[in-house]
């Protein structure tokens, strides 16, 4: 057991990947040289050369297009995509072609394509560098979609994404590139579908993914000293989304609140919630509770960047909402 | 127009009667394919590939085995140049079980990644870039497989068609990538889609070896081609070849092509490549009247059996299909 | 054997072309591959070839017809199938009217008009007979939520807060601050406040206590009023100090008995047709409800209970028909009615008590109780003492009237401040 980085943790993923299977390489904007924005590629150049380790253009269509060809060829292509905001330029590649190869092909071809890239805000990005766009990809059927929030995680789930055949949009945050954790030593692969419990608790059942397992940690930590027990769930991967952790979870704390750093409209948080009205009703004593970002683009202003995605404190409100305790304040007078 | 290069010696037999073979295969199979159509046992989209069989016959008769190629959406003609199984391909557009993609592809989408062929695509212009990446992993992977994409002339004003084929010349990737140039963007002429209509300049200013070719000559295209698969493998591709040709009717079997001038037509008409690919079969391969319908007949024959084996064939299973769903 | 040559698909999503030329008519050999009609869609005209031979047997549509594309445009027959039946071509059929409306018969959800409730407290209310309606919600907008339904709830596990001797308590409803206790009549159990538990909106945990000889209480130590207020009292002690009581009959003069006992401090009193207030009680009810064996018997008893024999549930008189045929309730309760009661006569007084208490106190009687007289309560009461003479009660007046009974408990106990 060691405490790495987040960022050093995928290194990991990827240098362990790489040195076990010669198919697997990497293509992206400044990855090779220069190591990645975020240092996650640094020192793979020197060790895997410019057959395996490649700078490309400022093409994002292209550069996707040609991984998913790639993959359909029988290669193992990681692309880096700077920012998630920027995936939108290849998005006919990964809607139209990696997503949809498989059925077309009545299952016999296979995607192993996987995207790597970032979102969320972080510091004064401004509206074209901040977006969490898991919604555009948790949509269409055929793409993996997986936002860890742990450097275990992250390395765990990018192994698996590396092993399996179906194209993987592999999200990660730009907060959480320089964030600490415990990875285990050896090999530590973590499948799809399998999600965690990164807190247990007994009065509330928070669901969140990506940064916002941190910040709903937070909000458990304060509302431990309100006596409230929360729990915090992170299903680390969107689709396949773990479905039985999330129900069995409400079914223990009669109540949900969803996080999400995306905005409000047509996010994963409204799905989740329809998959526990639905499957779980009447287990509910409150209304599921979401609390997500602003139906706007983010602006750039860092007080306004701040009001544009969930705080501490709107999660603790929600889960007080949840528990009807400020209901309760009002009947008792 | 370019003429195909002088050949020192006659073409051997056998070439003449492969392309002979297979651009009747492909006239046979829009044609009746049509017919199918318009009786209802082809449902969906069908964009044939009549007045273009020069260039697929001819650019798959330079390739390999282990070779790939990605088509287009008019994508019939690749597949059987490429060699597909007549009766699966019939089968999936009869969205039949036994169809190459077990009728959950259709006519747009046939694929057959165990022969190499990397599919037919609906959206213009995606099959570069995932020819580019086949290309790409066969560089990685140390193999001197060369893969081909057949764009069109629409396609060569998407975005990713720079951008993929720039990437193809920085990596030096063993990629030949063929405009058809039929002159029609569905039906917009290629005067009013680009200021320069000699598609094969654009290579040039990226600084990839580019070719125009006539598409409507089967030989003169395989010849070429098979000079810029020796330089692939050679470690000197990418190459860009634009061939020029023209559909004999609208885009699609519901488009009358009422705005493909008739002078026009009847210049493309009267080089109809599968006449040229029968011409030279029997003028430079000495093939007889005999020998030629004898061809004729198989293919139609074949066609037939496939229909035949189609209609007989089982029907997908609802059961399967959402087991299927049950991965996503 | 017939086949049909369809009219052509010529567009995407036109469903209908029109019939410009026929090549042939009825009767003609067609050979496969002759061009058999002509049809003309949006965009232009396209030929129809025989893709089978045979007889023209059927011409389902004239030139200048509109047909409908994949309908069968050309049938062909063997010679045979043509000399049996040579069609004349019809007319093409008058486009699809639009067919009848499907009617859906919408039923109107009765509005209940009643208050909200969480999925959970419905399920949890569904699963234990509690009707939801009937529940005080503590949630938002007085929304029936998981905590008004868990006391409640008989299988919510919750809910065995029994103290640890003597008499058998249960909780009706978990909350918090100042417990509420309820104690039953003579003849009775903790179960008959369940109902009224449910409509009662305070946040205080409701418990109930079954008295000596009842339920599942043991004997009383001596057949005497004294040692049923011992046992209370010891059981209220083990529990806790501050208590609101709510009493019925028996029961509330057992309540108001503990009002002076020492250690406990009763917040509020709330009495339905107190005993122990007057002097007398009908002395053949109490006989003749013990002396009851079969089920007919005990109805025609507990009847007189009411003022409207249509107010008593049979639920009731089942629950004590089968408890004394499961035990000897009844051999107890006559033991419990021979320290209490002599003929007509009540045995014991609780009016000096009465005079002391100090806290909220309200009496709510039936103007038609048959057992207690009423008027006979209703004599000499202290002036803080407030008092509901129910014009339609009889003896029972917090199952007869339970949403008002429920609200002047509620008041009650928040009077206490």
């Amino acid at each position: 057991m060691r405490e790495i980085m987040y960022r050093d943790a995928l290194r990991e993923a990827i240098d362990e990947e790489m040195a076990r299977n010669n198919q697997v390489f990497i293509i992206g904007e400044g990855i090779a040289e220069r190591g990645g924005s975020y240092k996650v590629t640094e020192g793979l150049l020197a060790k895997y050369g410019t057959k395996r380790v490649r700078d490309t253009p400022i093409a994002e269509a292209g550069m996707i297009g040609v991984g998913v060809g790639a993959a359909i060829a029988g290669g193992r292509p990681i692309v880096e995509i700077l920012y998630v905001d920027f995936a939108m330029l290849g998005m006919d590649m990964i809607v139209n072609q990696a997503a949809k190869f498989r059925l077309m092909t009545g299952g016999n071809g296979r995607v192993p394509f996987v995207m790597r890239t970032q979102g969320g805000t972080g510091g004064g990005v401004a509206a074209q560098h901040s977006q969490s766009l898991e919604a555009m990809f948790y949509s269409v059927p055929g793409l993996r979609v997986v936002m860890p929030s742990t450097p275990a995680d992250a390395k765990g789930l990018l192994k698996f994404a590396l092993r399996q055949d179906d194209p993987v949009m592999f999200l990660e945050h730009k907060h959480l590139y320089m964030t600490k954790g415990i990875v285990p030593d050896g090999e530590h692969i973590i499948e799809f579908g399998i999600g965690d419990v990164k807190r247990q608790g007994k009065d509330v059942t928070i669901i969140a993914w990506s940064n916002m397992v941190l910040r709903s940690l937070e909000a458990a930590a304060e509302l431990a000293k309100q006596g409230i027990d929360a729990e915090v769930i992170d299903p680390r991967t969107l689709v396949p989304l773990d479905k039985a952790m999330i129900l069995k979870s409400v079914a223990k704390t009669k109540r949900a609140v969803i996080v999400q750093e995306a905005c409000r409209r047509g996010g994963v948080a409204s799905d989740i919630a329809s998959i526990i009205q639905a499957e779980a009703f009447y287990e509910l004593d409150a209304p599921v509770e979401i609390v997500a970002g602003l139906d706007i683009p983010v602006p750039f202003n860092l007080a306004l960047e701040k009001v544009s995605v969930p705080q501490k404190d709107e999660i603790v409100a929600a889960v007080r909402r949840s528990l009807h305790l400020d209901a309760y304040a009002q009947a008792a007078e | 127009m370019a003429k195909a290069p002088p050949r020192e010696n006659a073409p051997p037999k056998a070439l003449l009667e492969k392309l002979f073979r297979t651009a009747y295969s492909i006239r046979v199979f829009e044609t009746e394919g049509i017919k199918l159509y318009r009786q209802g046992l082809i449902r969906g989209y069908f964009h044939p590939y009549l007045g273009q069989e020069g260039i697929a016959t001819g650019a798959c008769a330079a390739l390999s085995k282990g070779d790939y190629i990605a088509s287009t959406h008019r994508g019939h003609g690749h597949c059987i140049a490429w060699g597909a199984d007549i009766k699966r391909m019939v089968a999936e557009l009869l969205q039949k079980e036994t169809g190459y993609c077990r009728g959950y592809g259709g006519s747009m989408h046939i694929a057959d990644i165990t022969t190499g062929n990397l599919g037919a695509n609906g959206i213009v212009g995606a099959g570069t870039p995932l020819g580019v990446g086949a290309a790409l992993a066969a560089q990685v992977r140390g193999s001197d497989a060369v893969t081909v994409t057949f764009t069109t002339d629409g396609a060569t004003n998407n975005g990713t068609f720079m951008e993929s084929l720039n990437l193809a010349a920085i990596w030096n990737l063993n990629f030949i990538l063929i405009i058809e140039n039929n002159q029609y963007a569905v039906s917009t002429p290629i005067g009013d889609s680009t200021r320069e209509t000699d598609l094969y300049k654009r290579g040039i200013a990226i600084g990839v070896e580019s070719h125009l070719v006539d598409g409507n000559d089967p030989l003169a295209v395989h010849d070429l081609m098979v000079e810029a698969v020796k330089k692939c493998r050679a470690g000197q591709g990418p190459i860009l070849i634009e061939a020029r040709t023209y559909r004999h009717m609208g885009h699609h079997v519901n488009d009358p092509g009422k705005y493909m001038p008739e002078d026009k037509l009847k210049y493309y008409k009267d080089r109809d490549p599968v006449d040229r690919a029968r011409n030279d079969f029997v003028e430079m391969g000495g093939a007889t009247a005999a020998e030629i319908a004898a061809i004729e007949k198989q293919v139609q024959d074949e066609f037939e059996e496939a229909v035949e084996f189609s209609k007989n064939s089982p029907e997908v299973s609802v059961e399967e299909f959402r087991e299927f769903a049950a991965v996503y | 054997m017939s086949e049909a040559i369809l009219c052509p698909q010529v567009g995407q999503d036109l469903t209908e072309a029109k019939v410009v030329a026929l090549h042939v008519k009825l009767g003609d050999t067609v050979k496969k591959g002759m061009i058999v009609a002509e049809v003309e869609s949006e965009k232009a005209t396209f030929e129809v070839e025989a893709f089978a031979a045979g007889v023209v047997i059927k011409l389902p549509y004239q030139v200048g017809d509109t047909a409908t594309v994949l309908e069968p445009l050309v049938v062909l027959g063997s010679d045979a199938d043509a000399k049996a039946s040579v069609e004349q071509p019809k007319k093409a059929p008058a486009k699809n009217g639009k067919a009848p409306a499907h009617e859906i018969a919408v039923e109107r959800v009765a509005e209940s008009g009643q208050g909200r409730s969480s999925p959970l407290a419905r399920r949890i209310a569904a699963n234990n007979g509690l009707e939801i309606d009937k529940i005080a919600g503590t949630g938002p907008r007085g929304a029936v939520v998981l905590r008004d339904v868990e006391g409640l709830a008989a299988t919510s596990g919750k809910s065995a807060a029994a103290s640890a001797t003597g008499l058998h308590v249960k909780s009706l409803k978990d909350g918090k601050g100042t417990p509420v206790v309820f104690i039953h009549g003579f003849g009775a159990e903790l179960a008959a406040w369940r109902q009224i538990a449910m409509a009662i909106g305070l946040p205080n945990t409701l418990l109930a206590v079954d008295l000596p000889g009842h339920g599942a209480s043991p004997d009383a130590a001596a057949p005497s009023f004294q040692s049923i207020v011992d046992a209370a009292t010891a059981t209220l002690r083990s529990m806790g100090s501050e208590f609101h009581l709510v009493g019925h009959s028996l029961g509330a003069a057992v309540a108001i008995a503990l009002s002076v006992q020492n250690g406990l401090t009763i917040k509020s009193l709330t009495l339905f047709a107190p005993a122990g207030l007057g002097t007398t009680v009908d002395g053949d009810f109490v006989a003749g409800f013990l002396a009851a064996k079969s089920e007919a018997a005990l109805s025609a008893q507990m009847k007189k209970l009411v003022n409207d024999p249509a107010d008593l549930p049979s639920s009731m008189v089942k629950a004590t028909q089968a408890a004394r045929e499961a035990g000897p309730v009844a051999a107890r309760q006559f033991k419990v009615a021979a320290g209490l009661f002599e003929g007509s006569t009540q045995l014991f007084s609780v009016r000096a008590e009465l005079a002391k208490y100090q806290g909220p106190c309200r009496i709510v009687l039936g103007q038609r109780d048959g057992i207690i007289s009423s008027s006979e309560t209703n004599k000499k009461l202290a002036p803080g003492v407030a008092v509901h003479l129910l014009e339609n009660a009889g003896h029972l007046p917090f199952l007869e009237e339970q949403n008002l009974s429920a609200r002047l408990i509620a008041e009650t106990v928040r009077s206490s401040g």
